[in-house]
């Protein structure tokens, strides 16, 4: 591993911060669809939407949110981080094209490994906020974390 | 979904499985591309070889993603919105592997507020094409009863 970066031990319960925002276009939306084949017509049927929905237009697929939201730029980057663990998500509001989000992160526990000195489990609430300061993505992270080799 | 009308089984204890797919590595780099995540761990070989995965690694995420398009019986489901989801990452995906998931119905119930929606809940394991856990999680769908068939 890489000897750079921010160490398990170097991560506190209770520290906040938050990522860098990102335009959610409609490219992105037709662009995730190609890659995961989701065509479902929430995504890619305008008249399904205006007849049979209450959103006003197409809608952002939620682990497209989620994409978009673990590449935006945030201290999380610099952590030595061995592996991402689990996630679990609450879509509660959508995203449409021309919508700009960003994520909030809390820090919520941190676990030394029983069987491994070198590593820690970390725990995060993340909300995913659009430009009015409205939540749509609601959830958790729990990554595995090296532990520092130069601290 | 878009109006096909044959009956949908939103029985609790019904399972089923979805189309196969072969992750490749033109998925790992345009998810890259989309997400910006370019996490060592996906793009920096050298780096993965020399972590227990022993190679680039696919992002859980990209998994997840993938397995929301493949076919299956919820391609049919009148679905009126994606309410939450849970994945635990319990095995790595490389380019070349090959996935599908089984879903099994774990809950199904009409909402409070409108006995025409319906919530659904899904238990669903990503498996690789040696059967092994790739991903677990569930899904939580909410559903338009008048529309099921």
């Amino acid at each position: 591993m890489s000897s750079a970066g921010v160490g398990f031990e170097r991560i506190a319960v209770g520290h906040e911060f938050q990522t860098s925002r990102r335009t959610v276009t409609e490219a992105d939306i037709t662009h995730f669809s190609a890659i995961t084949g989701d065509y479902s017509p929430l995504h890619a049927d305008q008249v399904f939407v205006e007849e049979e929905t209450d959103f006003r237009t197409r809608i952002a697929q939620g682990w497209l949110i989620v994409a978009i939201q673990s590449g935006l730029h945030c201290e999380i980057v610099d952590w030595r981080i061995l592996a991402f663990l689990s996630t679990g998500r609450r879509f509660v509001a959508p995203v449409y094209p021309g919508d700009t989000i960003h994520a909030e992160y809390r820090v919520e526990e941190v676990r030394p490994s029983s069987s491994k000195p070198d590593r820690g489990v970390v725990t995060l609430s993340c909300t995913i906020v659009n430009q009015d300061g409205v939540a749509v993505v609601t959830g958790t992270e729990t990554f595995l974390v090296e532990r520092g080799t130069d601290g | 979904m878009a109006a096909p009308e044959s009956a949908v089984d939103l029985s609790v204890g019904h399972s089923f499985e979805t189309a196969r797919r072969t992750i490749t590595e033109a998925d790992i780099v345009n998810f890259a591309g989309l997400s910006n995540d370019f996490n060592p761990l996906h793009v920096d070989e050298p780096f993965a070889a020399a972590t227990a995965f022993g190679r680039r690694i696919a992002h859980g995420q990209m998994i997840a993603a993938i397995v929301t398009g493949l076919r299956s019986e919820l391609d049919r489901w009148p679905v009126l919105a994606y309410v939450g989801a849970s994945r635990d990452f319990r095995g790595p995906i490389g380019a070349g592997d090959t996935i599908h998931a089984v879903y099994t119905i774990s809950g199904s119930r009409p909402t409070s507020s409108d006995p025409e929606r319906g919530v659904v809940t899904l238990d669903l394991k990503v498996l690789d094409q040696a059967g092994n856990e790739a991903m677990t999680g569930e899904d939580v769908m909410l559903v338009d009863l008048r529309r099921q068939g």
